[in-house]
């Protein structure tokens, strides 16, 4: 064995003993102890020192040889400090003999405990420094073509050791930021639910009164006295059963999706679509209106959810028809992409283009509530809980004719079965 | 033991609003009830008094509780009810200004009617129409 693979097995035997080492630890104090006593005086180094960039700093974070109280006045150095500085500053090896006949300030510390010769290497990762790491000897003679080659080596290796360790703090400081945020917006969240929910119920305690109480006044006026108060009354009943009606559904509003995903299940579009039209009751009859309803894909929801979004669009569809034409209502899905669509399609009074984001605001209304009963609730929610489960919701028509509102949710789930083209009709009564 | 033609109505009221009160006499008197009123206008009170039925109060012919007192909860007053042998057939009509699942569940748990206070006088009157047709029923 000629000199060189003499020196390169020897190398491969140290690095393979370390290796472990390098691996093991997630405290680059303890890793450079660790390997550098596993190393046992083979890099010829009286004095070694890691460094590590912190806040535009480079911090000591290990030294050997060094006893632990002599230390002071080196733990912190700038980038433009000696020839650690330089090191990490230029990313390249920087090396210094004869220290102890040097004048230069920077080497005052070395001097002081003996050091002779010096060698810093960057530790690189990637194009990043992460800090310096450096070996002195006090041997006059400095050090031998073998321990350099070790040296430098080593400072690849541990540079990687030294990434991997600073990664996973990095990974865990983020993980522990997001678990607290996610703490704080679970709190938060529960907060404005319960804030909501006593807001509204008790605002509306003393709404109900003042409306009931109103409506007791008018009967017991005697007739006839002044037609206006009559009126008046009226009105205040009529304006507190308005705001009651509007705290009632921002309630239903802000408890939309308080159930979260938790209550997903596979649910057939058939038969939430059937849930929704029961929960109509009277009013498909009572407009004398026709849904035609189309086989619907299955997904994977939360039930009441899809209940919900199916009923307020289906009942929008009744309620805003056209006068002297009876709603006729068609509910079907079309597949895009393994994710099914919802629509729901009427022969009503339309939206001008210019207003088809606007309707889905809270409480945006385009009628008056004498023209059309309601709040301005129901899109509101559908767009919520849509928004929920990362689907869309979008409106295509004109005014005067007709509106299809259509709807995503998630994938479909029933295998890809295509929707059947079988059509029923329903009607109410 | 419901009221009978001679003895007027006990009715058990336990709400904290007084103009529910007078609304609640004002529907039994529409609906030509004979009553007198036992009321309490907390949970603390309403949770004494359902643990005396039988003792030394007189078991009333119908219990009318709201579920959101102060100072002890309706849910726990119902449970002090039932859990009297004087009470367990009771006629209760839980009251509510909500409608949530969570107040008509825990009525039904319990056995009791469930009346969601409605913000219109004629609504309300039929309250007297619920009391008379629970108090013939037992």
């Amino acid at each position: 064995m000629n000199p060189v693979e003499k020196q390169t097995s020897e190398h491969a035997a140290l690095l393979a003993g370390i290796a472990a080492d390098l691996a093991r630890f997630d405290e680059p104090g303890i890793l450079l102890e660790t390997v550098f006593r596993h190393l046992r005086g083979k890099t010829g180094a009286d004095f070694r020192f890691c460094y590590l960039v912190e806040s535009g700093k480079l911090h000591l974070v290990y030294a050997g040889g060094l006893a632990d109280d002599s230390r002071h006045g080196i733990e912190w150095l700038g980038f433009q400090d000696g020839f650690h500085g330089r090191a990490a500053q230029e990313a390249s090896r920087i090396s210094s003999a004869q220290i102890q006949n040097s004048a230069d300030p920077s080497l005052a510390f070395l001097k002081s405990i003996g050091a002779d010769s010096l060698c810093c290497y960057p530790l690189r990762a990637g194009k990043k420094v992460l800090g310096v790491l450096s070996f002195a000897t006090a041997k006059p003679a400095g050090f031998s073509a073998a321990e350099l080659q070790l040296h430098s080596v080593l400072a690849g290796e541990i540079a990687l050791a030294l990434d991997r360790i600073l990664l996973m703090a990095e990974l865990a400081r983020t993980n522990e930021a997001l678990e607290a945020a996610r703490t704080n917006l679970r709190r938060a969240n529960a907060d404005l639910e319960q804030f909501t929910f006593s807001a509204s119920h008790d605002l509306r305690e003393p709404l109900r009164h003042l409306a009931i109480y109103s409506d007791l006044l008018n009967a017991r006026l005697p007739c006839g006295l002044n037609d206006d108060c009559h009126e008046y009354l009226a009105v205040i009943a009529a304006s507190a059963r308005r705001i009651e009606l509007l705290v009632r559904d921002l309630l239903a509003y802000s408890s939309a999706t308080a159930d979260g995903t938790g209550s997903a299940r596979p649910v057939s579009g058939n038969e939430a679509l059937a849930e929704a039209l029961a929960s109509l009751g009277g009013l498909i009859h009572e407009c004398n209106a026709s849904i035609h309803i189309t086989d619907l894909p299955s997904i994977y929801v939360s039930p009441p959810h899809l209940v919900q979004i199916f009923a307020q669009l289906v009942e929008n569809a009744v309620k805003y028809h056209r006068s002297g034409a009876a709603p006729e209502v068609h509910v079907f899905a079309r597949v895009n992409d393994g994710v099914p669509v919802f629509c729901v399609s009427d022969n009503g009074i339309g939206i001008a283009p210019e207003y088809s984001n606007r309707i889905f605001g809270l409480f945006k209304r385009l009628h008056t509530s004498e023209e059309y009963e309601g709040t301005g609730i129901g899109l509101a929610i559908c767009q919520k809980i849509v928004e929920h489960y990362r689907g869309q919701i979008w409106v295509e028509s004109r005014a005067g004719e007709g509106a299809t509102f259509c709807f995503t949710l998630g994938k479909q789930i029933d295998g890809g079965k295509s929707v059947s083209a079988s059509a029923r009709l329903y009607r109410r009564g | 033991m419901a009221g009978n033609r001679f003895r007027p109505l006990l009715v058990f009221i336990a709400e904290d609003n007084r103009a529910d009160v007078y609304l609640v006499e004002m529907a039994l008197k529409e609906h030509g009830v004979p009553f007198s009123l036992r009321w309490v206008a907390d949970g603390e009170q309403a949770m004494q008094a359902a643990g005396e039925f039988g003792h030394s109060e007189r078991v009333p012919d119908i219990a009318l509780l709201d579920l959101n007192l102060p100072r002890q909860e309706g849910d726990h007053v119902l449970a002090v009810l039932r859990r009297n042998p004087s009470c367990k057939e009771l006629p209760i009509i839980v009251m509510t200004s909500s409608d949530s699942p969570r107040d008509r569940d825990t009525a039904e748990q319990f056995g009791a009617a469930f009346f969601s206070k409605p913000s219109t006088l004629s609504q309300f009157l039929r309250l007297g129409d619920l009391v008379k047709s629970m108090c013939h029923r037992s």
